[in-house]
């Protein structure tokens, strides 16, 4: 039995139904028919919109919404993933705008660990190299992390209503995450030292612990070169005066390392209200 | 609104990046969305929130469109499963009481729905179903929605959605026969 006519909603029946005044069974037929029937839904929505059945505010500030996320730059690889892995959204914003994270950096960085590590397999020399430069490595990248000439987000870090301090310490631990495993895969290149491919840990550690705790009354910059001189002078006074070679990575200089780091981070988190205005 | 794109003009338009196209179909199907999700939520910011995503997802996913059927039943589709997800971001949600509005004033109108509809003793027998059979009915039947999308929508265990769901066919199948 076809319809003589194709049956269409009265403006009557569609305004009952956009109010919720109908029958069940006379809603779902009102459902049916407008998703499918251009004419029904132009009712709803009114040709000039003056009379249409919602609010034409509510719709203009819907589409302002649906304009201003179609305009947002599209995710970046990295924060792709941060979100796939469950990082909160307005973390992961400030983590991929973390200017040490970017690419660049991150080529930058296995290019030095990795030809530290090649170094290594010509001379005798090398693997104090490889395991002095690669406390840098995470000092850097925390420097730079948050540094105001390197941060195209300074100014939007600044005025955001997380704290600088809080969005320094974010940074520095993704940061030091991402160099330990750059430094864990250049030290698997390192032939033959056993326990010693890792005795780099600690002293990173304990360097970035320190540049925080520094940070406190200094800018990260000047913070960073200060511990990375002193690193790298502490490393060749013991290494030239002690007399067997690695003096600096044995027992004695990890337990040292652990308890400067632990010291830096007692420093660091009593005044870590400061670091709000350095940063 | 001069333009005379179709609906499935304007989604091909869409995927390759037109943002009037967009503006289109947002103005002819925008209303009936928000109507039809406030009828489901009782929440507006939530509704809102739907109508939202739904036209950021069609601005991205249009290519994904297959060509067939109803533009308004695929944008329903879509529109639907975007307030269930925001429903499980958002528990607890008041849910709507489906079915439960005044039937005074509504003979009339549904003489007319019924019209040249098959409907014999059917809208008569949906009516007299209990609202929480209703709800269920509308879940998954109208909205085709799964047992577990339902669920998130009424705000009850699945289990509880099979078991209405059940109770409503056994009592329209007895009224119907």
């Amino acid at each position: 039995m076809t319809p003589p006519d194709p049956w269409h909603a009265t403006t009557e029946l569609l305004a009952h139904y956009a109010g919720g005044r109908l029958d069940p069974a006379a809603a779902w037929s009102v459902e049916q028919h407008v998703t499918a029937c251009r004419e029904c839904r132009t009712l709803v929505a009114a040709p000039d919109r003056d009379e249409g059945m919602v609010d034409t505010g509510r719709l203009d500030a819907i589409w302002a919404e649906v304009e201003a996320t179609v305009d947002a730059p599209a995710l970046g690889p990295v924060e792709r993933v941060l979100l796939w892995a469950g990082v909160p959204d307005h973390v992961a914003r400030l983590l991929a705008a973390t200017p040490a994270l970017t690419v660049p950096w991150l080529a930058a960085v296995a290019v030095v660990l990795g030809g530290t590590a090649a170094i290594v397999r010509l001379d005798d020399i090398g693997p104090l190299l490889f395991l002095t430069v690669a406390p840098l490595v995470p000092l850097a990248g925390v420097a730079l992390a948050f540094g105001r000439w390197s941060d195209p987000a300074h100014e939007v870090a600044l005025a955001s209503p997380v704290r600088s301090g809080q969005l320094l310490l974010v940074r520095a631990a993704a940061v030091t995450g991402t160099s330990f495993v750059l430094a864990a895969v250049a030290a698997l290149l390192l032939p033959g030292y056993g326990w010693m491919a890792a005795a780099w840990v600690l002293p990173a550690l304990a360097v970035t612990a320190m540049l925080l705790a520094l940070s406190t009354w200094w800018s990260p910059a000047a913070s960073a070169s200060a511990v990375g001189s002193a690193w790298i002078g502490c490393v060749l006074v013991v290494e030239t005066s002690a007399s067997t070679s690695f003096a600096s990575f044995g027992a004695e200089g990890q337990v040292l390392a652990a308890a400067l780091g632990a010291v830096a981070t007692g420093v660091m988190l009593s005044r870590r209200d400061t670091l709000d205005g350095t940063a | 609104m001069g333009t005379m794109l179709s609906d499935e003009e304007a989604l091909r338009a869409i995927a390759d990046g037109d943002r009037t196209a967009l503006a289109v179909l947002y103005d002819r199907h925008a209303p009936w969305l928000v109507v039809r999700l406030s009828r489901r939520c009782d929440d507006a910011g939530l509704v809102d929130e739907t109508v939202q995503d739904t036209f950021v997802r069609v601005w991205r996913k249009a290519h994904t469109w297959r060509g067939e059927g109803d533009v308004g039943a695929w944008l329903w589709g879509i529109a639907i499963r975007r307030l269930i997800d925001g429903l499980r971001r958002r528990r607890p949600i008041p849910v709507k009481d489906v079915g439960a509005g005044r039937r005074d004033a509504v003979t009339a109108a549904e003489d007319e729905v019924l019209r040249g509809i098959e409907y014999g003793q059917l809208g008569p027998a949906l009516d007299r179903l209990a609202p929480e059979l209703r709800a269920v009915m509308q879940a998954c039947v109208l909205d085709g929605l799964s047992t577990r999308e339902a669920s998130t929508l009424l705000g009850v265990p699945a289990g509880t959605v099979k078991s209405r769901m059940h109770r409503a066919r056994a009592q329209l199948r007895q009224e119907l026969a």
